[in-house]
């Protein structure tokens, strides 16, 4: 274990460039997200600063013990800190635009800014925090500074998706305190009160806690944090959530937040493996259910957003199905597609901002009458297939490590089902594909609209804009289409698995195996 | 004698989160809350002199000040620029208390039975921890009852306040020894999450002029 002033700087520059982004858009409001998005890079930076440490072998501790980062959390920081980057870098021009178009005022534009590096701080504190009981507080603080990004349109619909995010969320997080609190009182009289709080000093203890508070507990947990996470049936607020939201953060929200709470649950309930192994099956069937239901009811969907939003419920279900099985495999392939499912649905969700940007609606029947640039195009191709588990692009992998998992512990019936909601999927981003890319064979790429003023600013207001020709739309900024071609860049550089994340891999994995023996 | 004292208003505070959830006046039903609340930080403050835990009393001081005063303030004052009287909720009366209490009955008994499952020490099964633990599952039953039934959206935000003093009380009951860092952040977290909850149902009332829930759930485009 080695002292690093890392873990607070990981959580405190964010915070920091939360205040001043705050205190300088008042007087600035035009130059609002710069401070941020300085803010974010240096996070970023610290991230992968941190992993180079963990990397070395050892555990990182701060402040007491209280805070704590072995490989998984440098991962899932690494992770969140990457996609807050390229969230806010997108969400410069993009929100830029929306002040043109009247949607916004230039004052809010500090808002965004500001509670979107609160959310990337709270993020980045889940992810290094020891403390049982913090754990609760800091998911439920993602919780409340997302909720002010989710209501940020302030329109009826918007408020609708704030409520019952907020509220939906709030109530299962009470539900995961509960659980939190028959741990700890469990682990009082083994460990003492100061260390009960400490999730590293619980799992040494883990296999002497009364099997009654383990299950009550870790069910509590799961449906918890869960909800938190969008598994079905807690899932209700999601498709709102999703696509009310500023498309930046609804980049955040589905591609990271949602793996905190997972990483939450992860990092308290695995300590209890393989003791008690009806946790795991707990995690399995809610896994199981939550991915075939959201593949199911993504199916029918015809927004794009609420498309992807209804696939995160069931790309979800396949992480906790992973870490439920509970075998290094298992874990190894829920990590994995922790990493894979965030980059490649954030990239999903960031098209789907640009193509509401280029033309104002996210209707998959009304994309599918406009022209698409042919850069999009391949980039939505290549996350939809990378989602879908297209070999070899990433997600493949990791869904079929679970699949071999699965089969490994005979668990048969969980297999048949990850399998056929692998080809479901397959299937519901190829149609969506098809449906926004292919309806126009003369699509060209490279189009110029300055010269459509009218029709654009028609458009802009979602005004059915009646046309024979093909619709070209606004041109995408280079700073929103450069992030979305790098994510893309990185949907296949992560499949090919390369060394140094193979073993940052297996690094998180043997940091949770080692939990499991009580390291 | 302290040990009775604090298993008599735990007693009382069943009979507050019932009122809170059936009286339809939402200023009543919110000063049964602040009720509630005082008795609450009241169990804390005795739990901490009986048992010498000094945290505890920064935990009362905290649960007075956020749940007694600044939330029921908050409650008020948005309550009062929308309307007094609650938006029907999904069961009559008669029917609605029958329900509340025997669902506040049957956590009541299964948590009173099943108290020593969760504890090692013998000195946190008995009493009053055992029958905190069952008034803990018991307002945390109402406090659901309240979410899934209500249809007016600051008797839901009541609804979530009585869960959290639900789980508090059952905090208090299996572990009284809790240090008051991590109390911070829940008090904390309880007050700004209902700070929210407020500020968006005030966006709501004004686009939509309404506070039933049902009604705001037709909103989405």
């Amino acid at each position: 274990m080695i002292e690093s002033t890392l873990l607070i700087w990981l959580f405190v520059v964010p915070a920091i460039a939360a205040v001043l982004e705050y205190g300088l858009g008042k007087k600035f409001p035009a130059s609002a997200g710069r401070v941020a998005i300085l803010g974010a890079t240096v996070t970023f930076s610290l991230a992968i600063a941190m992993v180079f440490r963990l990397f070395q072998g050892a555990r990182l501790v701060a402040l007491g013990h209280q805070l704590l980062a072995d490989p998984l959390s440098g991962f899932v920081a690494l992770l969140i800190s990457f996609v807050g980057w390229v969230a806010t870098i997108y969400a410069y021009p993009y929100l830029r635009r929306q002040v043109a178009d009247g949607r916004i005022t230039v004052e809010r534009l500090p808002v965004y800014f500001a509670w979107s590096m609160v959310f990337v701080s709270t993020m980045t504190a889940a992810t290094v925090n020891n403390n049982l009981i913090m754990m609760y507080v800091l998911v439920e603080a993602t919780t409340l500074a997302s909720a002010v990004l989710v209501s940020y349109y302030w329109k009826p619909e918007s408020l609708e998706a704030g409520y019952k995010y907020l509220l939906l969320c709030s109530v299962g997080i009470t539900i995961g305190l509960l659980g939190c609190v028959v741990l700890y009182a469990a682990a009082v009289p083994l460990v003492g009160g100061h260390n009960a709080m400490l999730i590293s000093e619980i799992a040494k203890v883990a296999g002497q806690i009364p099997t009654m508070a383990v299950l009550m507990a870790g069910v509590l947990i799961i449906i918890g944090l869960g909800s938190k996470a969008g598994l079905v049936p807690f899932h209700a607020w999601v498709p709102d959530t999703y696509s009310q939201a500023p498309i930046p953060a609804t980049a955040l929200l589905s591609g990271v937040t949602s793996k905190v709470a997972i990483y939450a649950v992860a990092r308290i309930v695995t300590i209890f493996f393989p003791g008690h192994s009806a946790l795991g099956l707990f995690g399995i069937i809610i896994g199981s259910i939550s991915m075939l239901v959201g593949i199911i009811v993504a199916y029918q969907q015809t927004d794009l957003k609420r498309m992807l939003a209804y696939s995160s419920v069931s790309q979800l279900g396949y992480i906790i199905f992973g870490f439920g099985i509970g075998s290094y495999l298992g874990f190894y392939g829920a990590i994995y597609h922790m990493l894979n499912h965030g980059i490649s649905k954030a990239m999903l969700f960031l098209c789907s901002g640009a193509l509401a940007y280029s033309f104002g609606t996210t209707d998959m029947r009304e994309l599918g009458k406009k022209k698409h640039s042919r850069l999009m195009a391949v980039c939505f191709f290549v996350g939809a297939l990378g989602i879908g588990g297209m070999p070899p692009l990433n997600c493949f992998w990791s869904k079929f490590a679970i699949y071999v998992a699965a089969g490994q512990a005979h668990l048969w019936w969980p297999m048949g089902i990850a399998i056929f909601t692998g080809l479901l999927t397959l299937a519901v981003m190829i149609r969506a594909g098809a449906l926004v890319f292919m309806q126009h064979t003369h699509a060209t790429e490279g189009h110029d609209n300055a010269s459509q003023p009218a029709k654009v600013m028609a458009m802009s207001v979602g005004a059915a804009a009646v046309n024979t020709a093909p619709d070209a739309g606004r041109r995408c900024p280079p700073a929103m289409m450069a992030v979305i071609v790098l994510m893309a860049l990185l949907v296949v550089l992560t499949g090919l698995n390369f060394g140094f994340l193979n073993h940052l891999i297996d690094l998180s994995v043997k940091a949770l195996l080692g939990q499991v023996a009580g390291g | 004698m302290i040990n009775h004292a604090i298993m008599y208003i735990s007693l009382l505070m069943i009979v507050t989160s019932l009122l809170a959830v059936e009286w339809r006046m939402l200023p009543e039903a919110i000063h049964t809350y602040q009720v509630q609340s005082v008795l609450i930080a009241l169990v804390f403050a005795l739990y901490a002199y009986s048992l010498h835990n000094p945290a505890l009393y920064y935990w009362s001081g905290t649960a007075l000040v956020s749940k007694g005063i600044i939330v029921p303030w908050l409650l008020r004052r948005y309550v009062t620029r929308v309307h007094p009287k609650e938006v029907p909720p999904l069961l009559n009366s008669l029917p609605s208390q029958v329900l509340g209490i025997g669902a506040a009955l049957l956590a009541f008994a299964w948590a009173f039975k099943h108290h020593s499952d969760f504890v090692i020490l013998q000195s946190l099964a008995g009493e009053p921890y055992r029958l905190n633990s069952a008034v803990a599952a018991a307002i945390l039953i109402i406090g659901f009852y309240a979410l899934l039934t209500r249809r007016d959206a600051f008797k839901i935000v009541i609804g979530l306040c009585l869960l959290e003093n639900g789980v508090h009380m059952g905090l208090i009951s299996l572990a009284p020894s809790i240090p008051e860092t991590a109390l911070i952040g829940v008090v904390t977290d309880v007050v700004v999450s209902v700070l929210m909850l407020l500020y968006i149902v005030n966006g709501i009332y004004q686009s939509a002029g309404s506070l039933d829930t049902s009604h705001i759930a037709r909103l989405r485009g």
